[in-house]
């Protein structure tokens, strides 16, 4: 199971990670419907990648009241449109405002490029590496590696 | 249609209307881009037209690249008469508004007719609308951005004017966001004429690719190509990259007067001057080789410096306060002008106030300021005071060639332009190539025809030209920058690969040009899979070829004569800096380098 790294440092803004993404899964360029989209503030010098999280238990997926988002075994979500009644609900329920609405209403989930063999699109064009794919750490290793950093302890 | 958006959109101010045509019908003559800029000006009679008439179209013009994955996919092609030169007026520019562009629909936007009042013209795809700019109207470039963010969204994109376009400063340029501007030439003055202070687009549509997989597989091996070059690498320390090119005398001071070189602060201090200041690196669309320095300075906030340190505002007015050169950068931004001719007239003022001919206190109560400001404070207040037309400002504003002619005989000796368009910083005296790229390229610049084989060395240089060339008897002397030999070769490849980049709408840096490895043939392959049609390197030369035919017939309709050597008396003198002298150029063999070249293009 792969998950997405970012490194917002080394974003420079250019957007290809944007067109590459839509380019992979409508086949066309189009910021607008890309997976991920950089967000600019007011002014250029000003942006942040806003990309998936790959929450292990997918809130928009669990919020979906019809069954149209899946969380796919190796990480990610995938839609499935003919269910999809464009509620909206798995908008409201992503904690990070990350997920968006296509222009026919339904949402731009990240499935990691799922079936394409060379990976995630927004990975293999990212010359500068601000995204990554590395592999998701399994949840007792994430524990642990969290309560050796002492930033919680339950 | 693939890759292009498929509509032209035209706009009349005057009866404020809108509307649109099909790209199609020029494409296969033009493929877009600068191509059909020219064409569609041919078309509209602009070449006899007065540059500020509401006849005179102003046109932004995207390329079948621009908007897609393509690497540095963001360039627009800004295109009128010139108010500076009376000839083709054009200038390149990246950033993100040309991108948005097309996704709202547009590959050209031709904008004619003079509005009333002060107009916004707001394009959200098929709504185009006009709002009223009184509010904006005398306001910097940056005050402007910010009040058109808050209205019409983070997403939204817009080229802008400052008060120099709007006070038709012949060398007014057009800013775009915090990076971009399309400044040579005078085309913000064009868009001052016709009251439009800004326009503003968001778009949401998409450019089809005919075939996905091998265009992304395409795209993604350029970039691995450029990740790997020179230039991708350079581009992190701009001030170490242009030490040897420094040190060759290729920057110029004192309005070609002398030779900045190793030791004279000026390089060093802007290498400290982004150390200390540069808080990252950003990029246009698409671009691989993210050329932008975020440079925040405590007086200025952040801001985004392109490609070079800028340091041709030190260079050409003589002032080694590092500072003062991004100080002055920003201030030309800010109130939309030409950094490049900027230096240039605070260059002719700083030779005129040593002459005695002008005082800097006198310049100084003229504009507004204290007789005891110092020399910076001044020169930075000229800046405004050119925007502003204010005070000698006003005479200024003309650019070098008209101020000399109203100020007096003896300015003009000082007047380093060509064809009225303002010298860059580059010493032609330095490389011959340079010095052809001047006197030979549409618009009086370099940049079309840069001698990077020269700048490269016979090492580096001489393995690329052979490469291009394909004849070792032209490698060898178009890397040595003493001799014309076989330059007008150099010119006519260069000229011919920028021009296939301004028409493609990719920039030109990733091309030869900058001694970057993207080739036409490459080039080709892209919009071959973009478009669904074959292309070939070849093509598209033809088509860069027919571009810059078409630009010479208009200059010769707007009245350009026949080849001669063109360039300041000034440049045919030697001239010395602290660390090396340089001879003059040979006007007679100048002339002679520029009729061969006349004659590869085949034009009379």
């Amino acid at each position: 199971m792969i998950r997405l790294k970012v490194t917002a440092d080394k974003c420079t803004g250019c957007r290809s990670c944007e067109t590459a993404c839509s380019l992979a899964h409508e086949g066309a360029c189009s910021p607008d419907l890309g997976r991920i989209w950089i967000h600019f503030a007011k002014h250029d010098t000003d942006f942040t990648p806003k990309i998936c999280r790959q929450c292990r238990k997918p809130r928009c997926a669990v919020a979906c009241p019809v069954g149209a988002l899946e969380a796919l075994p190796e990480g990610g979500v995938k839609l499935i449109p003919e269910n999809c009644i464009e509620c909206g609900s798995c908008i409201s329920a992503c904690p990070f405002g990350y997920l968006r609405l296509s222009h026919d209403g339904m949402p731009l989930v990240c499935d990691l490029c799922s079936g394409r063999p060379d990976g995630p699109a927004c990975v293999r064009i990212c010359q500068e590496e601000a995204i990554t794919s590395v592999e998701a750490p399994g949840p007792k290793k994430r524990k642990g590696r969290i309560k050796e950093k002492g930033v919680v302890d339950r | 249609m693939n890759a292009w958006a498929g509509r032209i959109l035209h706009v009349n101010l005057s009866c404020r209307k809108s509307w649109t045509s099909p790209t199609s019908e020029y494409v296969a003559k033009w493929l877009g881009g600068k191509g059909l800029d020219v064409a569609l000006l041919t078309q509209a009679g602009a070449w006899s037209v007065d540059p500020y008439g509401p006849e005179n179209p102003l046109i932004m013009g995207t390329g079948p690249l621009t908007g897609t994955l393509a690497p540095a996919s963001s360039r627009l092609h800004v295109a009128a008469r010139s108010p500076a030169t009376g000839l083709f007026g054009a200038s390149n520019i990246g950033g993100h508004f040309p991108p948005e562009l097309k996704y709202a629909g547009y590959d050209h936007l031709v904008i004619t007719g003079i509005a009333d009042d002060p107009v916004i013209l707001v394009i959200e795809d098929d709504a185009v609308r006009f709002e009223s700019a009184c509010d904006l109207w005398g306001l910097d470039v940056m005050a402007t951005h910010d009040a058109l963010k808050s209205c019409f969204g983070e997403r939204s994109r817009s080229m802008i004017i400052g008060p120099g376009g709007e006070n038709l400063v012949r060398y007014a340029g057009i800013r775009a966001g915090t990076f971009n501007s399309a400044s040579r030439t005078g085309m913000g003055a064009v868009m001052g004429s016709k009251k439009l202070k800004a326009i503003v687009v968001r778009g949401s549509g998409r450019l089809g690719i005919a075939d996905p997989e091998r265009f992304m597989d395409a795209c993604v091996r350029m970039r691995e190509q450029l990740a790997e070059s020179a230039p991708y690498k350079n581009m992190m320390d701009t001030p170490k990259m242009l030490k040897p090119a420094a040190d060759d005398g290729y920057f110029s001071y004192g309005n070609k007067t002398g030779l900045s070189g190793p030791g004279d602060g000026v390089v060093d201090g802007s290498a400290e001057v982004l150390r200390r200041y540069r808080t990252g690196k950003a990029a246009c669309f698409g671009c691989p080789l993210r050329c932008q320095d975020v440079i925040d300075l405590p007086e200025t906030g952040p801001f985004g410096i392109q490609c070079d340190p800028r340091i041709e505002l030190n260079y050409m007015a003589e002032l080694s306060e590092p500072r003062f050169g991004w100080l002055s950068y920003v201030a030309c931004q800010q109130m939309g002008l030409d950094s490049t001719s900027t230096g240039n007239v605070l260059g002719f003022v700083v030779e005129s106030v040593v002459a005695g001919d002008l005082s800097l206190k006198e310049i100084a109560v003229d504009i507004g300021l204290s007789r005891n400001a110092s020399n910076a404070e001044v020169y930075l207040g000229l800046i405004e005071a050119i925007a502003r037309r204010k005070g000698i400002g006003d005479t200024l504003a003309e650019g070098v060639a008209r101020a000399a002619d109203r100020l007096g005989p003896e300015y003009h000796e000082r007047a380093m332009h060509r064809d009225g368009l303002e010298l860059a910083s580059p010493e032609p005296r330095a490389y011959m190539g340079l010095a052809l790229a001047f006197a030979a390229s549409e618009r009086g610049d370099y940049l079309a025809g840069f001698p990077i084989f020269e700048m490269l060395g016979p090492e580096v240089g001489g393995a690329m030209a052979r490469d291009i060339f394909e004849d070792a008897g032209v490698a060898g002397p178009v890397t040595d920058r003493w001799t014309f030999e076989h330059k007008e070769l150099v010119q006519f490849y260069m000229e011919n690969i920028s021009t296939v980049s301004d028409i493609l709408g990719i920039c030109r840096w990733i091309s030869p040009t900058n001694g970057a490895p993207v080739r036409e043939d490459a080039m080709a392959e892209l919009l071959t899979y973009a478009v669904g049609k074959e292309y070939s390197g070849s093509d598209l030369m033809e088509y860069a070829c027919r571009c810059r035919d078409a630009v010479h017939e208009a200059d010769v309709k707007c009245g350009k004569e026949h080849p001669q050597a063109n360039l300041p008396n000034r440049l045919y003198g030697s001239v010395k800096g602290s660390h090396k002298m340089l001879n003059g150029i040979d006007p007679e063999q100048l002339t002679a380098a520029i009729e061969r070249y006349w004659k590869i293009r085949e034009w009379q």
